[in-house]
């Protein structure tokens, strides 16, 4: 009786232990779990792991080719006491990052919205016009033939020839220019993947919205993009901050290919030069996981504080 | 009145001052270039400005020579090494020079580099790689003369021997400069079992193919070329191909010195020859075809049968000029002969590199039937578009006399035009098909030579007008600077009226080349359009002087232009599939005969055809590796073979080639018995992860020497000293590092072991333009102060020098070291004793660097003026500029520099040296011109399976034989512009250089040093450019600079030294402190650690009783 009792009454919750229930509703949804594995797998061993080894490595010394030693918190201690270069790469990666993230997201966002107003024809192709630089690859070299350091650079010859100058100027190798003009070739491929998200965030926006708000008593453009336009396509915005950010802080490939590596006096050296420095040409991959740690720590923090920041937008 | 009289009193006052400081100037200043003038720049322009054939034969009479008169070379009058004039006793078969009181001497002959000897069964006279020949003559009257020479080449490289030749002690023209004799090629191919042996010596199978070695795919490889040296007869004639017949010299008795008595002499450029007889002859006029024609009428020659036709495959010619006219697989088209959609087979001729004027190629064939005949050609001209290629034909056997001739003088001009597809093509001129007469039972043999034919004319017409498009830009060039002011008027018409009309003149010459290109062609084509837009810039130019400016860029780029058409114009590119000779019945005697071609004869192969070959291709390439493309060795064969894995990190064609020699110079030889060797083409950088996941090779080929101490000094790359480590292959290796420049072996040892073997070693040197210097009066300078009195006639002149930064160069000429405590003397140190230990002193050696000593500062101090002081360009493009003749001194990596002009820079060939770099004076007044050297190794890496089997490999890789015949190969591959960088000193020799060439190379390769890499060394090239830097952007002090980083860098290497428990010399510690920290150090360590530092015993008790 009392065994019939117990088949009818139903499963409870409080009849298990955690992980029993766990593994009970594992199994009931077995194929939803069997669908996400591949990617999980794949999500575990080419993102997860790495970042938990480098947190690992951070702790040891290692050169790659014979197995790594635990050294404790030295690196860390070396990083931030007794590490100039490094102190500096955080100060130009924070100016970059000041600069080429907000200016440039909020630049797409802009031209974004500007564009959305034009015919689509004429849309198609202005989109295009500016997210060419940063599809395609390496286009900023132009950059570096516009400031060639040779007389016959454009920019050198077109100077010299206005009588401006009379040598040469090695942009990219002259301390008073390369940040400045890191910035604006920073700037210049950074309207890339969030500025289509922005275009696509603002065609999804219901029409009418715009006119229930209009009969509630909106008056001006302003008041529509801040109560309207920007809290609907907040995802978006999301979206495109995350990527701003990420792609400000790891700003480095560029400045490589325009100013060498390492830049004249380190004046434009980031963190994530910092870090290619002691893993790629000093084999010292322990110290250079420590610089990528910080690095992680830096960015999910800002990640944070701008989710914080979103969440306030149309309030 | 007054006022006026005193103005022009006090004017001309004025001006006679100023004109007389303005020959003072110029004056003191051709006085401190005077001192470095010596006799060789007269020389130098009077070579560059001796006119060409075509003005000294204008100028000569038109009177014909009597008689020939045939020499013995064995006579020769003396012999000339550049110092000692040799004269030759015929009476006592030996040479003999005169001392300085004029008596004679007889030289000793072992000493002498001429010889007589028995060449191919001749005696002859040895005509050396260097030195001058000179014969006397006697000629009966005056008149033009061909000359003609018998020769037997010598030596086994792949170019062909060059002379200058003098008549009466001159150069006559500027083409006798060059004078280039081929060699005779043969390939050899295998002996096959089956099948009959063809006239060409290989085997044929029973479809008249060549029976070719192959892989173990089945695909046919290029047979090897071998050097058949025979005696052949050279009449001197144009080497660049535009004037066609012999030249014509003219001896001139009247206003000989000597009368009738003449001399002819022939210096050596490249390589050596025997010469049996030198003919000194009245040229013949080449009969006309029509005159031919009608010869074969008068003998009453009749046509052959049809059914006589034969056909010759041209993948498999008799003999070659030169290595690089060889076959290749051609799948553009199903009936190209023979072919095969699976596997690769020889089937034609020539598709990149039979089109440089000299090279030939001949075939054998006999005829079944006595008659007339014509030759056709299946062949594919696709380079040339708009234009035609010419072949020159010759002829021996039979009628045709014993040597290879032309039989008629349009036989020079075989014309093949343009076409995308296949064709076939019947030779003629273009107007008439020729017909040649071949009997029955006689071999023939036919060369078609590579020719300019008809363009010649126009092809010397662009390039005359280049050059003096070049002057006129050089001129203009050095009023206006490489930036005119436009707005300026230079008044171009007063200062260089000559300049000016010579922009008109060219714009006149080049239209007319453009018109009669116009004609030849048929029509307008690309080709024809260059043409048009240069002459039409040099008119806006020519007819308005206010242009000339503002269109300086573009005639500059236009000079580029030209240069480049030119190149390509002149290469005569064909690819050829067989050849047919054929009768015809259909013949007569008339020039506007058109034969009709056996229908087996297909141009190309019909849709159907075509579909199933591409179809049956495309599935056959998933069944094909290519990693085995060219394996000759099956798997079975190699199953009991030691496998080495070797990874190459170079280019396609360079692991073909290393592919092919190892297969025939290594697995099938003695010297790598038992080895399978397993050759890798890898990207750069693949070695890394590979060393990290354990899937490295045995092997690897071409590692920079910075790595190889970076992955040494982790213990990924072995010490050769110890692996394998027996006495024999001790020995061994000191054999082997003995054909090295000892410098190059520094960057590669580490506390006196030896990680790799040099296989490239790059260096700069200075490369100069003759002409630029020559004009402006300035010698090549020696030191770096020469070159800096350079620096203003050059300016002047608007032209800069070309220097590439590079600090160690001046550090190391003025006896500098890069780092302290580097072979030092310990005497003075409380340690002294133990410090004579190699093995353990050699910790303390790299410990800091010394740039904070005086010649470091000095040195630094010295190049940074030159960009600041000085204004030398830090950015520039080396090569673009010292074309344009902007930049007439450059120094900058010799080989690369080197193949960069040899193939961008082609109109200004000849015009350009390089030689050793300005060098700094030393105290006791010798000069130091060492050169910072850079090296690639080869490696055995850590995890090797068989280091003996490697081992053997490395040596074989390295030794000097392999290393000519691969960068031979590479220039026979790819063109004079592969030339390979070996650091093999004996291996270098053997190359293609010319004897000057291989005279600076070899000076300044005897004169480098090399910058060891320790750990930390990464740091200090990146100081010394910000030092640089900072001192070319901010004007910032260089010494205060340089010696400012000292303390960072060392701080640097310290870390880094203790990282790898290396001694450091920590900041104000002293060399005892550093050793008693160290043995402190060694003492933690226990006995089986501390004999792997092999110090000695003294050493090792020292230690033990400390603790």
């Amino acid at each position: 009786m009392s065994q019939n009792e117990a088949v009818t009454r139903p499963v409870a919750r409080k009849d298990m232990t955690k992980w029993q229930w766990t593994w009970k509703e594992m199994k009931r949804n077995k194929t939803a779990y069997i669908m996400v594995m591949p990617f999980m797998l794949l999500f575990f061993v080419f993102t997860v792991f790495p970042v938990v080894f480098s947190i690992f490595l951070s702790f040891t010394e290692f050169n790659l080719l014979e197995w790594p030693k635990m050294v404790g918190f030295e690196n860390y201690i070396r990083l931030f006491l007794d590490d100039e270069i490094f102190i500096l790469a955080c100060k130009n990666t924070l100016i970059f990052a000041a600069i080429t993230g907000p200016v440039s997201y909020l630049l797409s966002f802009l031209i974004a919205w500007f564009i959305n107003e034009l015919p689509p024809k004429v849309r198609a192709v202005v989109t295009l016009i500016f997210y060419a630089p940063s599809i395609s690859g390496g286009v900023y070299m132009v950059w570096s033939i516009l400031f060639s350091s040779d007389s016959y650079g454009w920019v050198n010859g077109t100077l010299m020839k206005l009588g401006i100058i009379d040598a040469p100027i090695l942009w990219f190798q002259d301390e008073n220019y390369v940040m400045t003009l890191c910035c604006v070739v920073a700037l210049w491929t950074s309207l890339g993947t969030a500025f289509l998200a922005f275009i696509a965030g603002l065609q999804t926006i219901d029409k009418s919205l715009f006119e229930a708000a209009a009969v509630d008593g909106i008056r001006n453009r302003w008041q529509e993009l801040w109560y309207i336009t920007l809290p609907t396509m907040r995802p978006q915005l999301m979206f495109g901050a995350v990527l701003a950010i990420t792609q400000s802080f790891g700003f480095g490939g560029v400045v490589t290919a325009l100013a060498g590596m390492p830049s004249v006096n380190y004046c434009a050296h980031t963190i994530m030069h910092h870090l290619d420095d002691y893993g790629g040409m000093r084999f010292e991959v322990g110290y250079s996981s420590t610089i990528a740690v910080v690095l992680f720590i830096i960015m999910v923090g800002s990640n944070i504080i701008i989710k914080k920041a979103l969440s306030k937008v149309g309030q | 009145m007054k006022r006026t009289r005193f103005i022009r009193t006090t004017a001309f006052f004025l001006a006679v001052v100023m004109l007389c400081g303005l020959f003072g100037v110029s004056g003191s200043a051709a006085e401190a270039i005077g001192n470095v003038v010596s006799s060789t720049k007269e020389e130098l322009l009077a070579l560059l400005n001796a006119s060409s054939y075509s003005e000294y034969d204008k100028k000569n009479p038109d009177t014909k020579g009597v008689e020939t008169v045939v020499i013995d070379a064995k006579d020769v009058y003396s012999y000339s090494d550049g110092t000692t004039t040799y004269y030759y006793d015929a009476e006592s078969s030996s040479f003999y020079s005169l001392n300085e009181a004029g008596e004679k001497v007889t030289a000793n002959a072992d000493e002498l580099a001429v010889a007589f000897g028995e060449y191919g069964g001749v005696n002859a006279l040895l005509s050396p790689t260097s030195g001058t020949l000179t014969w006397q003559v006697e000629i009966p009257a005056s008149g033009r003369y061909g000359v003609e020479i018998v020769y037997y080449p010598l030596g086994e490289s792949s170019t062909s021997v060059e002379r200058m030749f003098y008549l009466d002690g001159k150069v006559p023209f500027a083409q006798a400069r060059y004078l280039t004799l081929s060699k005779n090629w043969r390939y050899e191919y295998p002996t096959a079992e089956e099948g009959t042996l063809g006239l060409n010596g290989a085997y044929l199978d029973e479809n008249g193919h060549v029976i070719f070695r192959t892989d173990v795919n089945g695909n046919q490889l290029k047979p090897t070329a071998v050097i058949d040296p025979k005696w052949m007869t050279y009449q001197f004639s144009d080497p660049d191909g535009f004037y066609q017949g012999a030249f014509e010299f003219y001896f001139d008795n009247e206003n000989n010195k000597t009368g009738g008595l003449h001399t002819i002499a022939l210096s050596s450029t490249r390589e050596a020859m025997a010469i049996q007889t030198i003919r000194v002859f009245p040229v013949e006029e080449m009969p006309r075809y029509a005159d031919v024609l009608a010869s074969y009428k008068a003998n009453g020659y009749q046509p052959a049968g049809k059914d006589a036709s034969i056909r010759i495959e041209a993948e498999a010619p008799y003999r070659v000029s030169d290595t690089s006219v060889y076959s290749a697989n051609d799948r553009t088209s199903a009936v190209t002969s023979p072919n095969s959609p699976g596997a690769q087979l020889q089937n034609v001729l020539g598709s990149n590199s039979y089109d440089t004027i000299g090279q030939w190629a001949s075939y054998r064939f006999t005829v079944t039937e006595t008659g007339l005949y014509t030759i056709s050609v299946r062949c594919k001209q696709d380079k040339l578009a708009g234009m035609y290629t010419s072949r020159a034909l010759r002829l021996a056997g039979g009628i045709y006399g014993e040597e290879l001739s032309v039989p008629f003088a349009e036989a020079y001009d075989a014309r093949f035009n343009y076409d995308k597809a296949w064709q076939i093509v019947t030779l003629g001129d273009g107007t008439s098909v020729f017909q040649f007469y071949f009997e029955e039972g006689e071999t023939y043999t036919l060369s078609l030579d590579v020719s300019l034919g008809t363009l010649s004319d126009i092809i010397e017409g662009v390039e005359r007008s280049l050059s003096v498009i070049n002057d006129c830009y050089l001129d203009i060039l050095r009023l206006t600077g490489a930036e005119p002011d436009e707005y300026r008027d230079y008044r171009f018409g007063r200062v260089m009226p000559a300049t000016v009309r010579n922009l008109l003149k060219e714009h006149k010459n080049l239209s007319a080349v453009s018109e009669q290109l116009t004609a030849l062609c048929g029509s307008k084509g690309a080709h024809v359009a260059t043409l048009d837009k240069v002459a039409f810039l040099l008119d806006v130019m020519g007819s308005d002087e206010d242009k000339i400016a503002e269109n300086l860029d573009d005639l500059k780029s236009y000079i580029g232009t030209l240069g480049t058409w030119l190149n390509t114009s002149k290469q005569q590119s064909l690819m050829m599939d067989y050849i047919v000779v054929s009768g015809s019945e259909n013949a007569t005697y008339d020039v506007s005969f058109t034969p009709v071609l056996d229908g087996q004869y297909k141009v190309d192969a019909n849709f159907f055809e075509a579909a199933g070959f591409e179809i049956s291709s495309f599935f056959n390439s998933f069944f094909v590796d290519y990693n085995q493309m060219g394996v000759t060795v099956t798997e079975e064969d190699m199953a009991d073979r030691t496998r080495v894995e070797v990874w190459l990190a170079t280019g396609r064609d360079q692991a073909s080639i290393w592919r092919s020699l190892v297969d025939s110079t290594f697995t099938s030889t003695d010297e790598g018995a038992g080895i399978a060797v397993d050759l890798k083409l890898v990207a750069g950088g693949t070695l890394l992860p590979s060393v990290l996941a354990k899937q490295g090779p045995d092997v690897f080929v071409g590692l920079d020497s910075g790595s190889v101490i970076n992955y040494a000094i982790r213990s990924a790359v072995l010490p050769l000293d110890d692996h394998p480590g027996t006495e024999e292959h001790k020995a061994d290796l000191q054999e082997t590092l003995r054909d090295f420049n000892e410098a190059t072996l520094v960057p590669l040892s580490m506390y006196n072991k030896i990680y790799g073997v040099p296989e490239t070693v790059s260096f700069s040197m200075m490369f100069y333009r003759k002409d630029a210097l020559a004009n402006l009066g300035l010698d090549v300078p020696q030191t770096w102060d020469d070159l800096l009195t350079c620096v203003p006639v050059l300016q002047s002149a608007n032209m800069e020098i070309g220097l590439s930064r590079d600090f160690n160069m001046f550090h190391y000429q003025r006896g500098g070291d890069r780092w302290t405590y580097h072979g030092r003397d310990y005497n003075g140190t409380a340690y002294a004793d133990l410090m004579e230990d190699d093995a353990f002193s050699t910790y303390f050696d790299y410990m800091q660097i010394a740039y904070d000593e005086d010649v470091a500062l000095d040195a630094f101090r010295y190049m940074t003026r030159f960009y600041t002081d000085y204004s030398f360009p830090v950015a520039y493009d080396a090569a673009n500029r010292f074309r344009t003749g902007e930049m007439p001194i450059v120094i900058a990596d010799a080989v690369g520099m080197y193949n960069q002009l040899t193939v961008f820079a082609t109109e200004i060939r000849g015009l350009w040296m390089f030689t050793n770099i300005p060098g700094t004076l030393r105290s006791d007044g010798t000069i130091s011109s060492v050169a910072i050297a850079g090296v690639s190794a080869v490696v055995m890496m850590n995890g090797v399976d068989d280091e003996a089997a490697s081992w053997r490999f490395m040596k074989w890789q390295v030794s000097p034989d392999v290393q000519a015949t691969y960068g031979n190969g590479m220039v026979a591959l790819i063109g004079p512009s592969a030339k390979y960088a070996t650091a093999n000193m004996k291996a270098l020799f053997k190359m293609s250089w010319t004897t000057e060439e291989y005279e600076n190379l070899y000076g300044q390769f005897n004169n480098l040093a090399t910058i060891p890499n320790y750990p930390g060394a990464y740091i200090i090239d990146r100081y010394l450019n910000f030092a640089f830097l900072n001192s070319y952007n901010d004007g910032a002090e260089p010494v205060e600079q340089l010696q400012g980083y000292v303390k960072t860098i060392n701080k640097e290497i310290t870390r880094k030294r203790q990282e790898f428990e290396l001694p450091v010399l920590e900041d104000g510690a002293t060399i005892d402190d550093a050793i008693e920290q160290y043995l402190d150090y060694l003492a933690t360590l226990d006995e089986a650690a501390l004999a792997e530092f092999g110090f000695s015993d003294a050493t090792l008790s020292y230690i033990k009783n400390r603790t």
